[in-house]
């Protein structure tokens, strides 16, 4: 078989410059995008009571206990309720217990300890946690024991 | 005055090579940054609180405790169970010292208090009372 002459002559490879800064520039840009969509969480401070000494005790007030317990299940499938005590106090739920901790705020800021039984879901604890500091207390903390 | 004529007139481009250097540099660090953070971030399901703060910048040294629903907890990575953790924190305390140290748990919303609590049992067993929750934007929760 004849080659042509035209087949014979090398073809000079091309590197096809704008087709690469495309991709090259929309990487570049979707990984800086995700980067700060990853550093989105907040945080909340909890400060733990120390073994050796409660922080409290700093503090001319006796702290505000806010205790969350579990309901027993009446029956399969309906699932037990928190229950909010504030003080020993049993509140229809975080509202009323909002309402109690903002007259104790009025008087001082006043440190809270925050406890729950073992089977209840943390976010409770930390909602708890969540309106405490949207109140105005500072020196809220989680009971460890 | 008469002017000099300019003989030539150069050509205006731009030079493609330190161009596509220093993005392929940016896309890498990207990369790498990206992947490192995925390491110590797990994708947890965190609870919603309106009163978080931004994070502090990084003049202390931070531990991060990711919990899973059913109470796995992972550092960068790797599982521990409470004996483990102990021991990481020890090691992490004398390194950095406890003052320096902030511990930051990032806790799914259905975990029990149970494995949080006793996680923060060993953080006050070691001393270290920098304790923070991760939590997420609250979408106009009451």
């Amino acid at each position: 078989m004849l080659l042509t002459r035209q087949s014979l002559k090398p073809v000079r490879p091309v590197l096809n410059i704008a087709a690469m800064i495309d991709v090259v520039f929309l990487l570049l840009i979707f990984f800086m995008c995700t980067i700060s969509f990853e550093a989105v969480d907040k945080d909340l401070s909890a400060q733990i009571p120390q073994v050796s000494g409660d922080p409290s005790e700093e503090s001319d007030f006796e702290p505000i206990r806010i205790e969350l317990r579990l309901t027993e299940a009446e029956a399969e499938g309906i699932g037990s309720e928190v229950l909010v005590f504030c003080d020993g106090l049993k509140c229809s739920g975080y509202g009323e217990m909002a309402e109690m901790l903002s007259q104790r705020r009025a008087i001082a800021d006043i440190p809270v300890i925050i406890s729950g039984e073992d089977e209840i879901d943390y976010e409770n604890l930390v909602r708890v946690m969540d309106i405490c500091y949207e109140i105005g207390f500072s020196r809220v903390a989680f009971s460890a024991k | 005055m008469r002017l000099r004529k300019i003989q030539h007139i150069r050509p205006c481009e731009i030079s493609i090579a330190p161009l596509i250097d220093v993005v392929f540099l940016l896309i890498i660090f990207f990369m790498v940054v990206s992947q490192f953070t995925r390491v110590k971030l797990e994708a947890v399901s965190l609870p919603p609180a309106s009163q978080g703060e931004l994070p502090e910048e990084m003049s202390s040294r931070r531990v991060i405790l990711n919990v899973h629903q059913d109470g796995r907890i992972i550092n960068e990575g790797i599982e521990h169970d409470l004996l483990s953790l102990e021991q990481l924190l020890k090691m992490e305390k004398a390194e950095h010292g406890g003052g320096r140290l902030t511990i930051l748990i990032r806790s799914d919303r259905k975990t029990s208090w149970k494995t949080v609590r006793e996680i923060m049992q060993v953080c006050a067993g070691e001393g270290l009372s920098r304790v923070k929750v991760a939590v997420t934007e609250a979408e106009g929760q009451n």
